[in-house]
């Protein structure tokens, strides 16, 4: 565990408050933390997988276009993301185990001794998490954009952010809000979650179940008839969106702290 | 002894921990997934809903659960920090091996639990159809080895990283590895996804159990080498994981048995006997796959020669079913019109292994050259004297295979206990060069196990002898050259009031629900309508005409000489009387028997136009029926709308209306569009342009009237084929009038966003282009 010494020069600096002296704590806490998650053998490894399956998802079956669409219109780029969700959600559940392990909970003794308020020293961990999550998404996404720009020539990304948000909010806050939840009363859930997530991701769902939308994405252009729809949502997919944000966020509100993340 | 000692209390243990029996109980209720919301068998039969999908959806999550139970269980002393404790009473790889046996003793008993749990209900739906055999082989084969071989992974996982999160992690991610879309052409991987091959009801799986039971032999080798293996580095002593192995390798029994078996899986693999070799299809090959409303599979189909001329066949055919194969003899009467000797090409199926092949009673030298191709054949190459007449005879042993690179498991045939198919050159092979005579005709015999009923085409197949040994004897006979042969647990009943004989060859299992469904009524209106239509066929009753009912597995239906046949997922109640699946049951039963007038007694093609052919005509027949049968309405929604969708649908493909972009495709991509385009056209344009000819050409009765003129008479340009010119000038019209335009293949729905029609037109155009450059590809 990094010791934190204080620095007794800029104590006495007229212009230091408590407030900076904190922020300076919570920057360096949140590095480490950060730093923690994406430096292990099993972060890397998840990153290369996630990379390859992105690769092989882009170039089987998006590339052919979904609902005959464009293979970079808004509903094909949604259901890539959706395809390789599933994996960046097993990550955030790795990350979330990361801090109900025995490990750390056995230095949990020593971390709840910072001198900083628990509940934002709890909030700096859930942010590192959430910072590590969407790091790793950048590697599909990153590779989505690259992917279209080097082969159709097509830079206009910013349609391409009403389905990545359609995909990532709601199925990533609800997962991490149970992964929270079941970290806090019992660690082994979280494996529960992780499979669950995978199995969503392969079998196929009823679009009411459907984690990620995929099955919303591929369908509703054709529903439509119109030939390459802009990006649209159904009031019952508004609905069903919200409510999963809004479950997730809840679950994450809901004693928030996970007994085990702190003694 | 103490093992077992140690193996009591384990297993006592294990039954009062309150995590075992959560983890059964879970388990237990998983199979309740595939009953309605993971269907991984379809839903093509009522036992694939119904006996398969549970069982599968138990399996996957038995594997899981028991995978989680095994992390827990194998790191509860390490947790605990007791393992300096349990190590000095119990050695180390004792203890690794007795919680392993106890969980997979647990991960069995729990299988015929379930088994047994959900039977009941299995009975109660299948009725009549159930099996007993077939409940218990499917529970052996698919629901027991998964939780097994997730113990072992993990277990093995777990004892070479010695962390939970990461074992139960390594163990999801070879579960995707084997599960995943990738594998969807394979049987080699520990596949559950048995949605393109077809459950049977009726008529046995065999051949889908040898496939699944040879494949998870090969990864329980695996899974088995691998525990062992990870049973060396189980950390001994205080040592690490070297240390551990090296002292643990000293019992030498271990690593050698591990080798052998990872060497017995990687021969099992190497050589696995169920799929071909063939390559993966280039585009210029594609055309010839096609979907339709099912698949449909013109067999026995025979090619142009120049040198040989076949007078005479005589077939042998004697079925091991019990091991899959027959074992056969052909024997060819040929006259060497050209008097050349040298090498001529035999094409055979990819399973088949010539034994030996003599010519007018001398041996001669042959050789197999391993080509495999689409679909499952290859070529061998023999050495034919320049004796003007060939008595040629072929010893062979064949063993029906699936192909591989099809983008599906598909099982085209299959010999099995329960259920043969077989047919053309898969029965025997043939000469590529060899033209049958007008005079052409072959006999033989067929030795079966008794009780299966053989449905052959040609002259309708007699029993000859019993002989005595479990086995029968049957004749067959017909004209040509090859035969197609269907052969179960069939019924055969004569369809009542047609104008030439027609028979109904179906499988016991489902007499009762076809006397309630009345499906001899169906039948009978098909062939009435045809007739009264076009005029009746040429059958008699030593040649009538056969309808049979084959296994779920081959998809769709076909028609080969006088044998018109349909999986048996369009004989189920649910989709005969589903007014949500519209007339899609009905209408492959009905498009297959049409196909005995358009396709087999009347062929139509067109050298120029690869759009019309026999399906075009049977299209459109069909549709006129339905629309006799069940109004206007009905007729306009499951036919005319189906083809405008389909077409559309394929004009509406991103790269047909942008060609520019059709180079970043890989081949067999662009072999999935041009298979697109050729379904589109043959099953939904071809059907709208006669449509079209109908109304132009005066109506329904106009239409009638040349149809049967085309059909008694043939065509004239390149008779006895009707092409798309005879259709044409039967109808007075032009190329052009039946062009299709967006009014045709319009969506009459008024949607308001629907592009205007001018935009439907250039939209057309620019499709046509991109239809242009695809063929082009395809023909390079």
């Amino acid at each position: 565990m990094k010791q934190y010494h204080l620095n007794k020069s800029r104590l006495n600096q007229d212009h230091l408050t408590l407030g900076s002296l904190t922020k300076y704590h919570c920057a360096k806490i949140f590095s480490y933390e950060l730093r923690r998650l994406l430096a292990n053998r099993f972060t890397l490894g998840l990153a290369l997988i996630t990379a390859f399956y992105s690769y092989w998802i882009m170039n089987q079956e998006i590339i052919l276009g979904v609902a005959n669409t464009a293979p970079w219109s808004p509903w094909s780029f949604g259901v890539y993301m959706a395809r390789v969700m599933p994996l960046l959600l097993t990550a955030l559940l790795f990350f979330i185990s990361f801090h109900t392990s025995g490990q750390a909970r056995a230095v949990g003794t020593l971390t709840s001794t910072a001198a900083i308020p628990p509940t934002r020293f709890r909030l700096i961990r859930m942010g590192a998490i959430l910072t590590a999550f969407l790091l790793l998404t950048v590697i599909p996404v990153g590779y989505g954009w690259g992917f279209y720009a080097a082969v159709f020539r097509c830079t206009g990304f910013i349609t391409l952010a009403a389905p990545l948000c359609f995909v990532l909010l709601p199925s990533a806050s609800l997962v991490m809000g149970a992964g929270i939840l079941c970290g806090r009363h019992c660690p082994a859930l979280l494996y529960v979650l992780m499979a669950l997530v995978l199995a969503a991701g392969i079998i196929t769902l009823p679009q009411w179940l459907d984690l990620f939308g995929a099955e919303y994405l591929a369908s509703r252009p054709a529903e439509l008839e119109i030939l390459d729809p802009a990006f649209q949502m159904t009031g019952g997919q508004v609905i069903g969106r919200g409510v999963m944000i809004t479950a997730g966020v809840g679950m994450l509100m809901w004693k928030t702290i996970p007994k085990r993340m702190v003694p | 002894m103490r093992f077992f000692s140690y193996l009591r209390v384990e297993w006592l243990r294990l039954l009062r921990s309150p995590v075992t029996w959560l983890t059964l109980l879970a388990a237990s209720l998983t199979p309740l997934i595939g009953y309605g919301i993971w269907q991984p068998a379809g839903t093509v039969t009522t036992a694939a809903v119904v006996l398969a999908n549970p069982l599968l959806a138990g399996a996957l999550g038995g594997a899981f659960l028991f995978s989680a139970l095994t992390v827990y269980e194998l790191n509860r002393v390490k947790k605990y920090h007791m393992e300096s404790i349990t190590d000095s009473i119990v050695p180390p790889l004792t203890a690794a091996a007795v919680k392993a046996i106890c969980l997979l003793l647990a991960a069995i008993l729990w299988a015929a639990a379930v088994a047994a749990l959900y039977l009941p209900y299995t009975i109660y739906s299948l009725g009549s159809s159930f099996q007993p055999g077939e409940y218990l082989r499917f529970s052996a084969i698919f629901l027991l080895p998964m939780p097994v071989m997730a113990i072992l992974m993990t277990a093995a996982f777990w004892q070479l990283f010695r962390r939970a999160d990461l074992s139960f992690i390594a163990f999801t991610a070879v579960m995707l590895i084997g599960l995943g879309p990738w594998n969807t052409d394979t049987y080699l991987l520990y596949w559950i996804d048995l949605s393109s091959l077809g459950f049977s009801g009726d008529l046995g799986n065999t051949a889908i159990y040898r496939m699944a039971a040879y494949s998870r032999a090969i990864w329980l080798l695996w899974f088995g080498s691998l525990w062992l293996f990870s049973i060396l580095c189980i950390r001994v002593h205080g040592k690490k994981l070297p240390g551990s192995l090296i002292r643990n390798v000293r019992k030498i029994w271990l690593p050698i048995t591990a080798a052998v078996m990872v060497a017995g899986g990687a021969f099992l693999f190497a050589g696995q006997p169920y799929m071909d070799h063939e390559s993966p299809l280039e585009p210029d090959e594609s055309g010839a796959v096609s979907t339709g409303g099912g698949f449909t599979v013109y067999m026995g189909e025979e090619k142009e020669t120049a040198s040989l001329l076949l007078q005479q066949t005589r077939l042998d055919l004697r079925f091991d079913t019990a091991a899959g194969a027959v074992d056969g003899q052909v024997r060819y009467q040929l006259d060497n019109s050209a008097g050349k000797a040298g090498e001529y090409l035999l094409q055979a199926s990819t399973g088949c292994e010539i034994r030996q092949i003599t010519v007018n009673g001398e041996p001669v030298s042959f050789t197999d050259l391993d080509n495999d191709y689409y679909i499952l054949m290859k070529d061998i190459a023999v050495e034919l004297p320049e004796d003007d007449i060939l008595d040629v005879i072929i010893d062979y042993r064949c063993s029906p295979q699936i192909p591989a690179h099809a983008g599906a498991l598909i099982l085209y045939y299959e010999i099995s206990p329960e259920y043969i198919c077989l047919g053309g050159l898969h029965a025997a092979p043939a000469f590529q060069e060899a033209r049958e005579t007008e005079s052409c005709s072959y006999t033989g015999q067929v030795t079966l196990p008794t009780g299966m009923e053989l449905v052959s085409s040609g002259q309708t197949p007699r029993i000859a002898q019993d002989n005595g040994d479990g086995t029968t004897l049957w004749n067959i006979s017909g004209p040509g050259s090859r035969t197609v042969i269907f052969a179960g647990d069939y019924r055969r009943i004569r369809i009542p009031g047609t104008e030439f004989p027609v028979y109904f060859c179906y499988s016991r299992n489902h007499q009762e629900a076809f006397e309630e469904m009345n499906i001899e009524e169906l039948l009978h209106q098909v062939v009435t309508y045809c007739t009264e239509h076009y005029g009746p066929l040429p059958y008699t009753e030593d040649y009538p005409l056969n309808i049979v009912m084959t296994s779920a597995h081959l998809m769709g239906g076909g028609a080969s000489d006088n044998l018109s046949y349909m999986g048996e997922s369009f004989f189920t109640a649910e989709n005969l009387t589903d007014p949500a699946k519209g007339g899609s049951a009905a209408e492959v039963i009905a498009h297959e028997i049409i196909h005995q007038w358009w396709g087999v007694q009347r062929m139509a093609i067109d050298m120029e136009n690869s759009d019309w052919s026999a399906e075009a005509l049977t299209c459109y027949a069909t549709y006129r029926m339905m629309k006799e049968l069940k109004g206007e309405d009905y007729a306009r929604q499951n036919y005319i709308e189906v083809w405008q969708e389909k077409y559309q649908d394929m004009l509406d493909n991103f790269y047909l209306r942008h060609p520019e972009y059709q180079d970043v495709l890989s081949a067999d991509q662009r072999a999935a569009l041009d298979a697109l385009i050729f379904d589109a056209s043959t099953y939904a344009k071809a059907p709208l342009q006669i449509l079209k000819a109908e109304q132009l050409a005066g109506g329904e009765e106009q239409m009638d009237q040349i149809l049967r003129k085309l059909f008694q008479n043939g065509g004239t340009e390149l008779p006895p084929y009707v092409t798309w010119q005879d259709f044409l000038d039967a109808c007075g019209l032009t190329e052009e009038q039946l062009a299709l335009t967006p009014e045709d293949i319009a969506d009459t729905g008024a949607n308001p966003l629907a592009p205007s029609p001018a935009q439907s037109a250039r939209n057309q155009e620019i499709s046509a282009e991109g239809v242009k450059k695809i063929e082009a590809i395809s023909f390079e």
